[in-house]
């Protein structure tokens, strides 16, 4: 199940990138060759970015392969590493779900006000619904990394 | 409270945390318990720092680079510059420098550049003659001349932090590329000279227009993307993504050393790394937000004001922190973290910012290999089986050039700003 979720992701980000290419170079053959450019190009692909930053950071969240620094922890008794681990894998959970919090109170305004965005006149509350649906998804794979951290015999 | 909010992230950091999550945990709990602000401007913050049109080339630069180092434009680039180096001592090492330097005007990232020119180098290194310790030294330094010579992932995070034109940033890193370039050669050429090693084939013009027909798609990378730039055609996320395309147009249809399922492949690979790097983007825009209501810069550049420290001076002790901390944490993160802390302080000194994002950038890609924990150092470790002391001591010379042409950067603004006068 978990496998096929993490699958699922890792193909998503890819293929939006590949669509952000895509939008990218029609954008600028419309432009010149055609006279046409897209006016929603440049709103379209920060939008397709954040998606790719918020639901790939799941991934990266998953594998446990965020940037950080690791002088110190390659000396460390593996004692401590694991602790070190448990924390920060349940610090994420509850980052992550107070961003989930936070971001959905955002979405609903945005719902009530019926804000809108410049270009595509999409409302804003679908390109933001990406952070509350990347932070639980964030959350989750911390969590599962947690149980599994815990439930790991010393 | 507050002491608490200094030690803990520095605690954290060292225990070896994600930089995202210390970054967004202490600015949640000082906004909340601290400074008592709303946290509901959190994710509106996080989501203005990614939703930038500049930053955008980050994943375009990533995936272009990768396409085109497995598309078979890097094979092609080393064969050229081969051809153009000939007949003179060291020219197996030159043609390394001489390759990073053109591999770097497609890719932005060094340890890409380190893993695309020393798969073929590598072998060829050390079949003319060069120690283990010498070639290893030279790969794993070689490659952050990527990060110099435009285009340069660290030159658009910093454009975004310090709000500076990606265009002047690229073509200030030209020359001071060049010298670092021209430096290293120097010590290859009196390297090769004192172990009398022999040279290789004499400079043919026969052979370089062979090279040259064969890779003519390869070469016109760089100038399509450098030349789109300044031709004043398109902007650099927009080169970004027509480079992506011409890499996977030449990769599988020219070339025919890919297929599209590797294409997506990459695409995959290059959406990871852009949130591995950008997940700290959003978590900046936050602490950013914490820094600006808190008055920390202002605090910092109040405090420099009355140590009335000279530019010289600050200038050499922000190279020496940064090559600190370039040692330690990767260059991304540290330009994200540091710039909105040191452009108030630098600006203050009179400083030229496309400058000084300059000299952050080689600063910091020196970091990219400096023992222990640079990260080429890891990749030529996993590349080249080789052992870690290897490359370390291998490293050293390299980094003592690099250093030099830094202080020279530092303190020759010339370098940097001279090419930025000729661009709109």
């Amino acid at each position: 199940m978990m496998q096929r979720l993490v699958r699922m992701v890792s193909g998503l980000v890819g293929a939006l990138l590949l669509v952000a290419v895509a939008i990218n170079f029609s954008n600028v053959f419309g432009r010149y060759l055609l006279d046409m450019p897209i006016f929603w190009a440049e709103e379209g692909m920060g939008f397709i970015q954040i998606a790719i930053v918020v639901i790939g950071a799941a991934l990266v969240a998953r594998d446990n392969a965020h940037l950080k620094m690791d002088a110190v922890e390659h000396f460390m008794p593996a004692a401590l590493k694991r602790w070190v681990d448990v924390a920060t894998a349940a610090l994420t959970v509850v980052v992550a779900l107070v961003i989930v919090w936070m971001a959905s109170d955002v979405v609903m305004q945005m719902v009530q006000n019926d804000q809108r965005s410049m270009a595509m006149e999409l409302p804003l509350a679908i390109p933001y619904s990406i952070f509350p649906l990347g932070f639980s998804l964030i959350a989750l794979f911390a969590l599962a990394r947690l149980v599994r951290l815990l439930s790991r015999k010393k | 409270m507050s002491t608490l909010l200094v030690l803990l992230p520095i605690a954290m950091l060292v225990a070896g945390m994600p930089i995202f999550l210390i970054l967004l945990a202490t600015a949640l709990v000082a906004l909340a318990f601290v400074l008592h602000v709303p946290l509901v401007g959190a994710p509106q913050m996080m989501f203005g720092s990614i939703d930038k049109f500049s930053l955008l080339a980050v994943p375009f630069f990533i995936f272009a680079g990768e396409i085109m180092s497995q598309g078979g434009v890097s094979e092609r680039l080393i064969r050229w510059v081969q051809s153009l180096i000939g007949g003179v001592r060291g020219s197996i090492a030159l043609t390394t420098v001489g390759t990073c330097e053109v591999f770097g005007a497609i890719s932005g990232s060094s340890p890409a550049t380190v893993a695309a020119i020393g798969r073929t180098m590598y072998p060829a290194l050390r079949a003319g003659g060069y120690s283990d310790t010498f070639a290893l030294g030279l790969l794993t330094s070689g490659g952050a001349i990527a990060s110099i010579i435009p285009p340069s992932i660290l030159m658009i995070l910093y454009g975004a932090a310090a709000e500076q034109s990606v265009a002047k940033l690229f073509i200030g890193g030209v020359l001071p590329g060049i010298l670092i370039g021209l430096l290293m050669a120097a010590y290859i050429i009196v390297y090769a000279r004192s172990r009398n090693l022999a040279p290789t084939e004499r400079f043919s013009w026969l052979r370089l227009a062979q090279t040259t027909r064969q890779g003519i798609w390869a070469l016109a990378a760089p100038v399509i993307i450098l030349g789109s730039i300044y031709g004043g055609i398109c902007t650099p996320t927009e080169t970004a993504g027509i480079a992506c395309v011409y890499g996977i147009l030449v990769g599988r249809f020219v070339y025919r050393e890919i297929t599209w399922r590797r294409v997506f492949e990459l695409a995959g690979s290059a959406a990871y790394l852009t949130a591995q790097i950008m997940i700290i983007v959003a978590a900046s825009g936050v602490f950013s937000w914490l820094l600006t209501i808190s008055g920390v810069p202002q605090a910092i550049v109040q405090f420099i004001q009355e140590m009335k420290i000279t530019p010289v001076m600050l200038l050499f002790a922000i190279n020496v922190l940064l090559l600190v901390v370039g040692c330690f944490i990767d260059p991304s993160s540290a330009v994200l973290v540091l710039t909105p802390l040191l452009v108030p302080i630098v600006r203050l000194a009179g400083i030229d910012l496309v400058h000084f994002g300059i000299i952050v950038t080689v600063n910091l890609s020196i970091g990219m290999f400096t023992p222990p924990f640079g990260l080429n150092i890891f990749v030529s470790q996993g590349l080249f089986k080789a052992p870690m002391s290897t490359i370390v001591r291998g490293v050293v010379p390299f980094l003592l050039i690099q250093i030099a042409a830094l202080m020279i950067i530092t303190y020759v603004p010339w370098l940097s700003l001279y090419l930025g006068q000729f661009t709109k």
